[in-house]
C-alpha cells in the first residue's frame, strides 16, 4: 500500500493553532485530481480551500465540524480506491481500546459526578476532556452555528463549589492552579476575633462593610506579607521537585467580579497604611472591570490571599497556585466577631507547624492594629 | 608450518632470517622514499634495524595461529606474509594494498595478521584471539608484539594479569629499542621490564637482535613453549632503532644512532661480506621494484565504496508493516520482572548459539552479578561465564578478539559508567577493524550494560551515558525497554549483526515487569510497533488525536508514560508516546512516520547537550517534520548526586515532564 500524498493542515496564520474543518467536498474513495478542492477549513481570520496535489483516490482523516491541530493530517490520496477504502491496520487495537469505555480527566470526571455532564451522549469514546462536554453542548444548541463559541464562557452563573465547563483560557488557569498542589495539601484555620467596638452592626450595614474593607482585610494583608518574611516557606515553590524560597514578597489578592478569576499583584504590603491597600486594590478592581488589567497586573506573585469576607462564607478551603507554596484565605465575620482565616499550603515544601505559627501570629498581630484603631 | 603467502627465492650462503631481514629492510627503505618523495600519503613508521625480531618469531608460525602487531608494523606483516605488494599498495593507497588503502601502513590485516597503531590496546584483542584458540582446542598460539614505550600503558598489565591467570597461549614480545617516540626509556621507564611479565607468573625470556643465532633459537624455544603447554610468555628483545620514530622527527644524538647503526647485524654482515650479501640485496630491490609497479598500477578504491555506511543488517528498509501489539500480551514471562527475562534471553544464546560467551565482572554464581543478570548461567553453561579481573579495558579487548575469531562474547559493564573505562577498546577496535581492514574482519561484539539512576548510587554509578556511546561512529547502540521481551532483541542481534552492538540496559528497569505499562489510561491506547527487527514503538490514544508527541526511550518509558497520565488526567492534554529502540541509527524513517503531532518533546535520563533528544529531533526536522514546537527533556547537567531528594532534583521525573510540557503549552 502506498500513500501517494497526504495533506496536513496549514500554518496559515500564527495566532493559529488549530482550525475547524468547515466543509468537506468529497467521499472517501473518490477520485480526484490534482487541484480538485478537497476541503475548506476555517481558520480564525479566513478560510482556506485545501486542494489535492495529485491525482488519485482519497481517504479522509477529518470530519466537517471538527478541530483540527496544524500540522495534522487532513487526507490522504492512494492510488486506488481499495487502498482509499481500506481499513487503517490496528482498528482491531482501536476497537478493543474502545471497549474499555472511555478514560476521563479529572476535571471531566467531576463534571459527570456532579450530573453536569451526559457521559452517554458523548458517544464512543477512548478519551473524555471537560471541553467535550461544552462541544456537544454547543452542537446541541439551536442557536449554535460553526461560529458559535465552543463552550460557556468563564464566570457566568458559576456557583462556587461547582465546577463548570471551560474555555481553553479557564482550562490553563485550572492546569496552573492545579499545577501547585498535586501532592499533599491542608488548610489550617484560626480565628480572629474582631474588637467589640467593630461590631456596631454585624447584619452587613454599610458601615460594619466599610470597615471590613478599608481597616480589617488592609491590616490582614499588611501584616501577612510582614509575616511571609518570617515564615519563608510559605512564600516559596516547589517547582522541579526542589523548594525555591522567594526573595521577596509579592501578594497576590484573588478578585472575580463576574468576569472571571483574576489574582492581582499587590507587591509587598508590608508597613502599607489601610488606605494605600485599598486604594490598590480599587485600583485594580476598576481596571479589571473595564478590561484593562496588563499582564504586569497578573503575574509574578509569591503568595496569595482570596477574600471572601463580603460573602457570607465562614469557612472555606483556598486553592494554591502553580507558583505557591500556600493561600490564604479570608472568611465573613460571624455576628460575634469571630473571623475565619484559613491557609491552605503545601505539604511538599511547608508542614503544619509553620502554617499554624503563621496563623496565629497573623491573628494576633491584626488584633493588635485594629485595637489600636479609632473606634 | 611457515604461513608465507610468498615463499622466498632460494639463495645459497645466506642463511634464511637473514634474507628475509635483507629483504624487509630493502622494502622499508623504499618505503621511507617514496613517503619522503610526497608519492603517498601520511606517515610511516620503519622497524629497519629490528628486522630480525621480526623474523625470529614470525616465522615460525602456523595457519591457525594470529599476530598482532602495533604501529611499527611493516617488518611484522612482510615476516609472516610475505606480501610486498599488499604492504606497498596499503601506502601507496591503491586497491593492491590488502585494505585498499582504507587502513594505510599501521592498519593491516591479512590472514592471521592484524596491527593496529593504538599502542596497548592490542594486547587483550590478540589475548581473546588466542583464548577463542584455546576454548576451541585448537593448538594455535597468538604472538602480539609490543614496544618498550607501550609499558607505560595500564591495559598492558590487566592483560598480563588475565593471559597468566586464565593460561592463554599468548607469546608478548617487547622490542625494547630504548625509545618511545623521542623520550629515552632511561626517561619515563621504572623498575625492570622482565621482573614486569615475571610478578605476573609468566615464563620470561631476554635476547637482542645483536646475537640474532641465539634469539632465533630462544624465539622457537617461546614459541614451543606456548604452544605446548598453552600457558603465555613474555620475550623481551633488546633492539635498535635506526631510523626515525616516523619521518624526520628523530631527536637522538646522531652519534647514538650512529654507533647503533655500526653495530648492526646486517650492516656487519654486510661489511664482512663477499659478494653474495650484495646479490641477494639486488634480488631483493627487484622483487620490490616489481612490487611497487604492480602496487602501483593498481586502481584507488573508488569513494563510492566509503559513501554507504554499512549499515547494521538488522535495521529493515523504510516502509516497513506497522504492526499492532498488546503490551500485556507476550507469549512468555509477561508480569515476570525484565532482569529476568533479561536473564532468560541470554540463556536462550547460550543454550542454541555454541560460539557465545560470556565475560564480566562478578558475574558466575552463586553471586550472578551485580544486578543478578546472569544467575544461574555459570551453572548451566560451565566455561562459558566467564568472570573477569576488575579490568574493563582488557576484558572488552580480550571479548573484542574472540569476536575477530568469531565467537560471540557478550560482554557485561557492571555499572555503564565503567564503560569509560573500555572506550579505547570500543572507538579505536571494535567500531574500527571491519571498516579499516576493508571488510577483512568482523567484531561481532555484543556489549550489554545498565545505565541510569534513581537508585542513590551517586556521581559515578548513576550516570546515563548513552550519548557518548551513540556518538561513536561504527558501533549499532540499542536501548531495550519493558515493552520488549528482551529475547527478541538478542537474538536478532546475534542472528543478525556483524558488528559490535551496545545495548543499554536501565537498572530500574530490571525490577519492573515486562509489558507492564502503568497508569491504567493506557488501555484506552492502541500499540503499533514498526516492522524494523529493532522496531520504533508507539503509544497512541485509540481515537482522539493526541496533542503531542513524547519521543523516549529505554529505562525513561516508564517516567514517560506516568507523565501522560498525570497531563490527561489533571491537565487534559493527551501525549502519544513514540520509543525507538536503536539509538544509532536512529530509525529516522520510522520516527518520521510514527509522529503524528506537531508538538515534539524528547525525553532522556542523560543531559541534554549534545544528546539523544537533540538527534532526534534534527532528524525529525531533516526528514521534514513540521515541528511547532520542540523540547528536550533531561536530566539536569553535573552530577548525580547520591542523597534522594538531590538525586531526584537532578534526574528528570514524571514531575519534570509534566513541567515541562505544561510551560510550553502554556506559552502558546
Amino acid at each position: 500500500m502506498s500513500v501517494k500524498a497526504t495533506l496536513h493542515l496549514p500554518a496559515e496564520f500564527s495566532n493559529d493553532d488549530s482550525a475547524v474543518v468547515q466543509a468537506i467536498y468529497v467521499a472517501n474513495g473518490e477520485a480526484v485530481s490534482e487541484g480538485d478542492t478537497l476541503m475548506s477549513i476555517e481558520f480564525s481570520k479566513a478560510a482556506v480551500d485545501i486542494d489535492s496535489p495529485v491525482d488519485g483516490f482519497v481517504r479522509l482523516l477529518c470530519g466537517e465540524g471538527q478541530e483540527v491541530l496544524v500540522g495534522a493530517p487532513l487526507a490522504a490520496i492512494f492510488n486506488s480506491p481499495e487502498e482509499a477504502l481500506a481499513q487503517e491496520e490496528p482498528s482491531q487495537a482501536e476497537q478493543d481500546a474502545l471497549a474499555n469505555g472511555p478514560f476521563l480527566s479529572d476535571a471531566a470526571r467531576r463534571i459527570v459526578e456532579s450530573d453536569q455532564g451526559d457521559l452517554a451522549g458523548l458517544g464512543r469514546r477512548d478519551f473524555v476532556r471537560s471541553n467535550d462536554f461544552a462541544q456537544k453542548t454547543a452542537q446541541e444548541s439551536p442557536v449554535a452555528d460553526a461560529t458559535a463559541p465552543r463552550a460557556i464562557p468563564a464566570g457566568q452563573n458559576r456557583p462556587s463549589t461547582t465546577p463548570e465547563p471551560l474555555t481553553p483560557a479557564k482550562r490553563s488557569e485550572v492546569a496552573a492552579l492545579l499545577g501547585g498542589q498535586n501532592q499533599a495539601i491542608s488548610t489550617f484555620r484560626t480565628i480572629l476575633r474582631l474588637p467589640e467596638h467593630f461590631l456596631g452592626d454585624t447584619t452587613g450595614g454599610k458601615s460594619f462593610f466599610s470597615r471590613l474593607s478599608s481597616l480589617v482585610v488592609p491590616a490582614i494583608l499588611s501584616n501577612a506579607c510582614a509575616l511571609l518574611k518570617r515564615h519563608r516557606l510559605l512564600n516559596a515553590r516547589y517547582a522541579r521537585d526542589c523548594v525555591e524560597i522567594y526573595d521577596h514578597v509579592a501578594l497576590g489578592y484573588a478578585i472575580d467580579l463576574d468576569q472571571g478569576l483574576k489574582v492581582i499583584n499587590l507587591g509587598d504590603l508590608d508597613c502599607s497604611p489601610p488606605a494605600d491597600v485599598q486604594r490598590a486594590i480599587l485600583g485594580f478592581m476598576k481596571k479589571y472591570m473595564t478590561g484593562k488589567l496588563s499582564p504586569l497586573d497578573l503575574t509574578g506573585t509569591t503568595f496569595a490571599v482570596t477574600d471572601v469576607s463580603a460573602l457570607n462564607v465562614d469557612h472555606f478551603t483556598p486553592l494554591v497556585a502553580a507558583g505557591h507554596s500556600a493561600i490564604l484565605g479570608i472568611c465573613s465575620p460571624g455576628p460575634d466577631g469571630a473571623m475565619g482565616l484559613c491557609l491552605t499550603f503545601d505539604h511538599r515544601v511547608t508542614e503544619g507547624k509553620t502554617a499554624a505559627a503563621f496563623l496565629n501570629d497573623l491573628q494576633r498581630a491584626v488584633r493588635k492594629e485594629l485595637d489600636a484603631a479609632p473606634a | 608450518m611457515p604461513a608465507y603467502l610468498n615463499p622466498l627465492p632460494d639463495f645459497p650462503g645466506i642463511a634464511e632470517p637473514v634474507r628475509r631481514a635483507v629483504l624487509i629492510r630493502r622494502a622499508e627503505e623504499k618505503l621511507l622514499e617514496i613517503v619522503r618523495s610526497g608519492q603517498a600519503h601520511g606517515t610511516l613508521h620503519a622497524c629497519i634495524g629490528q628486522e630480525l625480531s621480526a623474523v625470529a618469531f614470525c616465522t615460525l608460525l602456523a595457519p591457525g595461529d594470529v599476530i598482532f602487531s602495533n604501529h611499527r608494523c611493516h617488518g611484522h606483516f612482510l615476516a609472516f606474509t610475505g606480501d610486498l605488494e599488499g604492504l606497498f599498495g596499503e601506502v601507496l593507497g591503491t586497491t593492491a594494498g590488502v585494505c585498499a588503502g582504507i587502513g594505510g601502513s599501521q592498519h593491516l590485516c591479512q590472514g592471521g595478521f592484524y596491527s593496529n597503531g593504538i599502542q596497548g590496546g592490542i594486547l587483550p584483542v590478540a589475548a581473546g584471539m588466542a583464548l577463542a584458540a584455546k576454548m576451541r582446542a585448537a593448538n594455535s598460539v597468538g604472538v602480539v608484539f609490543m614496544g618498550d614505550g607501550t609499558l607505560g600503558q595500564g591495559v598492558v598489565y590487566e592483560t598480563f594479569n588475565i593471559i597468566s591467570k586464565w593460561q592463554i597461549p599468548l607469546l608478548v614480545v617487547c622490542e625494547d629499542n630504548g625509545w618511545a617516540q623521542s623520550t629515552p626509556k632511561t626517561a619515563t621507564l621504572a623498575g625492570d621490564i622482565t621482573a614486569r611479565a615475571s610478578a605476573f607468573g609468566m615464563r620470561v625470556s631476554e635476547d637482542s637482535t645483536a646475537d640474532w643465532p641465539l634469539l632465533l633459537e630462544n624465539a622457537r624455544a617461546s614459541v614451543d613453549f606456548v604452544r605446548s603447554t598453552g600457558l603465555p610468555a613474555f620475550h623481551l628483545v633488546r633492539t635498535s632503532r635506526l631510523c626515525a620514530h616516523s619521518r624526520s622527527d628523530d631527536c637522538r644524538d646522531p652519534g647514538e644512532v650512529d654507533r647503533c647503526c655500526q653495530a648492526d647485524p646486517i650492516n656487519l654482515m654486510a661489511g664482512d661480506d663477499r659478494g653474495a650479501l650484495r646479490k641477494w640485496t639486488a634480488i631483493c630491490d627487484a622483487m620490490v621494484e616489481q612490487a611497487l609497479d604492480t602496487a602501483r598500477r593498481a586502481p584507488v578504491l573508488d569513494a563510492s565504496a566509503l559513501s554507504n555506511p554499512p549499515r547494521p543488517r538488522g535495521h529493515a528498509p523504510s516502509g516497513s508493516q506497522w504492526t499492532a501489539f498488546s503490551p500485556g500480551d507476550f507469549s512468555a514471562g509477561c508480569g515476570e520482572r525484565y532482569g529476568v527475562r533479561i536473564n532468560a534471553a541470554l540463556d536462550g544464546l547460550l543454550s542454541r548459539r555454541p560460539e557465545v560467551v560470556l565475560l564480566g565482572e562478578d558475574i558466575v554464581d552463586p553471586y550472578g552479578g551485580a544486578f543478578k543478570i546472569t544467575a544461574g548461567l555459570s551453572t548451566r553453561h560451565p566455561g562459558r561465564v566467564l568472570s573477569t579481573p576488575i579490568s574493563e579495558a582488557a576484558m572488552t579487548g580480550l571479548a573484542n578478539g574472540l569476536a575477530l575469531a568469531g565467537l560471540r562474547p557478550v560482554v557485561e559493564i557492571m555499572f555503564g559508567d565503567f564503560v569509560t573505562l573500555a572506550m579505547d577498546q570500543l572507538v579505536n577496535h571494535a567500531a574500527k577493524f571491519s571498516g579499516m581492514y576493508h571488510g577483512k574482519a568482523s567484531c561481532p561484539l555484543i556489549m550489554r550494560m545498565p545505565m541510569g539512576g534513581h537508585r542513590g548510587y551517586g556521581p559515578t554509578h548513576s550516570q546515563t551515558l548513552d550519548k557518548l556511546l551513540a556518538g561513536i561512529d561504527g558501533v549499532t547502540v540499542l536501548a531495550l525497554n519493558t515493552l520488549l521481551e528482551p529475547s527478541e532483541i538478542y537474538d536478532s542481534v546475534a542472528a543478525n549483526e556483524s558488528g559490535p552492538v551496545l545495548v543499554i540496559e536501565n537498572k530500574t528497569d530490571y525490577t519492573r515487569r515486562l509489558g507492564h505499562v502503568a497508569p491504567s489510561m493506557f488501555a484506552n491506547y492502541r500499540f503499533t510497533r514498526s516492522g524494523a527487527p529493532y522496531p520504533t514503538l508507539r503509544a497512541q490514544p485509540a481515537a482522539t488525536p493526541p496533542d503531542a508527541t513524547l519521543v523516549t526511550y529505554g529505562g525513561a518509558v516508564a517516567t514517560a508514560f506516568e507523565a501522560a497520565g498525570i497531563l490527561f488526567q489533571e491537565h487534559e492534554i493527551l501525549l502519544e508516546v513514540v520509543v525507538p529502540t536503536s539509538l544509532r541509527p536512529l530509525d529516522a524513517d520510522s520516527l518520521i512516520r510514527a509522529v503524528s503531532t506537531a508538538r515534539v518533546f524528547t525525553l532522556e535520563e542523560g543531559s541534554a547537550p549534545m544528546g539523544i533528544g537533540a538527534e532526534i529531533l534534527a532528524i525529525l526536522a531533516e526528514k521534514g517534520a513540521r515541528l511547532e514546537k520542540v523540547g528536550r527533556i533531561a536530566a539536569r547537567e553535573g552530577i548525580i548526586p547520591a542523597a534522594r531528594h538531590l538525586e531526584h532534583f537532578v534526574l528528570p521525573s514524571p514531575r519534570t515532564v509534566v513541567d515541562r510540557i505544561l510551560e510550553a503549552f502554556h506559552e502558546r
